[in-house]
């Protein structure tokens, strides 16, 4: 692990045991931070509980057929897992974008809104607000400011991502996890996305299921090696990629199976 | 080469050198089998009947649909040149006086279609999203073929249940002279229509992609939320096709409607008339047919009746295939 000061501690998982009740098990004993306007990258082959992880966070989860859940996640020292906790509240505070852009069958301007309608907000001028800043934000505003009223669909498919991505911040999250947000697009849109994060770190806390091993190495702060539900190696990126201390992780980053 | 569907061409092969040499590519195993061709051929024959069978069965499907919309047009016309119109318009039907008002009839199986149309599409509705999103897996796994159990009910059955359950519990619930209604019918065939609305309103539900419910979910809905402003839109074209499908389910009701409906043929005009004894389309050919005389004026009337029947059933399956027809092609859109 490297030497230099940890920044501040966003998210404190500990010891996490999640099984689905198909018997097959996701997470085993995780335990590791997310960091405050860092980007947290979590990595590794599919099927190693990455996706679970993100959807444990804000409990996403609780829809599916989870048999068993053991340990905590700490949100600002509060443990989300706990039954009484406000998952909605939860659920605005760490917004989520998927790896296939969802827009909704409405407009640009509806899509951005949307989270914020549900919350019960009128007022049209702090919705116009909204809709400028989110969209300024993921980096579509450039692009998509003189139609907004245009079906989201009418998009290409990074800008579909860039506008969840947008819907996501109207919401002014803590947190943005996105899981695989790339995987669908071209380079160009990729890395558009990835740059977006790079500003949006300054704001926001990020954590990011890549969808391949170099965009891991290209943006991560802080990275976490996941492999069948083990957390394998966490440390600082930088230090990860150029001299990770598993000989599964140097295989996987290296090329050498994945 | 070889495997053309050709009868002729097959029979002549055995005695024909292979010029090409084709194929004897093709099947190599039997290359130096003198008869290889023959189970070849006898295949090749096979598949040709099958081919004939299963067109010849086909076609006849067609035809006998449009010979029962002959048979229909031929016995039937002929009660428009025999009764004038303004009898067959009218409101009374009173065959033996040579009364043959359609109205009473027309209004009494709108009424009760539409009525029971109105009971079965929240009821349906509000099952289905409870057993696609509510009930927990068991009860899904139970719910599930109970609903399919209701749609094989005989409609005699139900039709009995109604005389002997329903009506007469009607009858001193409401105060009113019968529970033979309109009303009785309208609850009866919307429990008949219900597990075609319920099931087809859940497949709909079905296909509703996951991740717009996580989209809904990752923004801070709730349960109601995620049902009211993502399943219902996104499922609205379905429940119309439920709606219509229903709804040619009731109309063509004949058993239940005439066991419990009491037969009468008077024209509803006040809301509270849906107390009252009615009369179908359906009913009044089951009752009547059987005891008139063949070629009769009242034969060919009744026959009109059925042709009424026919072209309303008709629209009602076109509207819902319209519906089914551009939920398809907008699916197919969203996909590419």
């Amino acid at each position: 692990m490297s030497e230099n000061p940890r920044p501040d501690v966003k998210i404190r998982i500990e010891h996490l045991n999640v099984r689905y009740s198909d018997g097959t098990e996701s997470l085993h004993d995780i335990s590791m931070d997310i960091y405050t306007h860092q980007i947290n990258v979590l990595f590794g082959p599919s099927g190693g509980g990455k996706s679970t992880l993100l959807r444990m966070l804000n409990r996403l989860n609780d829809l599916a057929d989870v048999s068993e859940q053991e340990g905590r996640i700490l949100l600002d020292g509060e443990n989300v897992l706990a039954r009484d906790y406000d998952v909605l509240q939860l659920r605005r505070r760490l917004g989520i974008v998927f790896a296939r852009p969802v827009p909704l069958p409405m407009s640009i301007y509806e899509n951005v809104i949307y989270g914020l309608r549900l919350a019960g907000v009128r007022d049209k001028q702090q919705l116009d607000a909204t809709v400028e800043r989110a969209l300024k934000q993921g980096a579509l505003w450039d692009e998509v400011s003189d139609r907004l009223s245009d079906s989201a669909y009418d998009l290409s498919g990074g800008q579909q991502q860039r506008l969840c991505v947008a819907r996501s911040l109207a919401l002014q999250p803590e947190v943005i996890m996105l899981d695989e947000p790339t995987s669908g697009l071209d380079p160009i849109s990729t890395f558009k996305v990835e740059q977006t994060l790079q500003q949006l770190k300054r704001d926001y806390t990020i954590v990011i299921v890549p969808h391949s091993v170099q965009q891991a190495a290209r943006i991560a702060d802080w990275a976490a090696f996941f492999l069948q539900g083990d957390l394998i190696e966490w440390d600082e990126g930088r230090q990860l990629f150029t001299d990770p201390q598993d000989q599964r992780t140097e295989d996987y980053i290296t090329g050498r199976f994945g | 080469m070889g495997l053309e569907v050709n009868p002729v061409d097959q029979e002549e092969k055995p005695d024909r050198p292979d010029p090409t040499g084709l194929d004897r590519v093709g099947a190599p195993m039997g290359d130096d089998h003198p008869d290889r061709d023959s189970p070849k051929q006898r295949v090749s024959l096979f598949e040709v009947l099958m081919e004939r069978a299963i067109q010849v069965t086909g076609i006849s499907t067609m035809l006998l649909v449009a010979l029962i919309f002959l048979f229909l047009l031929w016995e039937g016309v002929p009660a428009f040149f025999e009764v004038p119109l303004s009898n067959l318009a009218g409101a009374r039907w009173y065959p033996i006086e040579g009364l043959y008002g359609l109205l009473p009839l027309i209004a009494g199986s709108l009424l009760i279609t539409i009525g029971a149309a109105l009971l079965a599409l929240p009821l349906g509705v509000a099952t289905a999203i409870f057993i696609a999103e509510i009930a927990p897996s068991w009860g899904r796994e139970i719910l599930k073929p109970i609903v399919e159990i209701l749609a094989g009910i005989p409609s005699v059955v139900i039709g009995f249940v109604g005389i002997l359950v329903v009506a007469p519990l009607f009858r001193t619930g409401l105060n009113i002279p019968t529970g033979l209604t309109a009303f009785t019918g309208m609850v009866l065939l919307a429990w008949m229509a219900l597990p075609t609305v319920v099931s087809v309103v859940e497949d709909v539900l079905d296909t509703v992609p996951k991740t717009y419910r996580d989209a809904g979910l990752a923004l801070g809905m709730t349960r109601w939320q995620t049902i009211s402003r993502i399943l219902v839109p996104a499922g609205k074209s379905g429940i119309l096709t439920a709606l219509m499908l229903g709804v040619g389910r009731a109309i063509g009701e004949t058993m239940t409607v005439m066991m419990v409906t009491g037969n009468a043929p008077s024209i509803p005009v006040s809301p509270l008339d849906i107390f009252a004894s009615v009369r179908t389309m359906t009913a009044t050919i089951a009752a009547e047919m059987g005891e008139v005389a063949q070629g009769s004026t009242h034969y060919h009337v009744l026959f009109a009746v059925g042709l009424t029947l026919f072209v309303i059933t008709f629209v009602v399956n076109l509207a819902a295939a319209s519906i089914v027809f551009r939920r398809t092609r907008r699916a197919e859109r969203m996909l590419s």
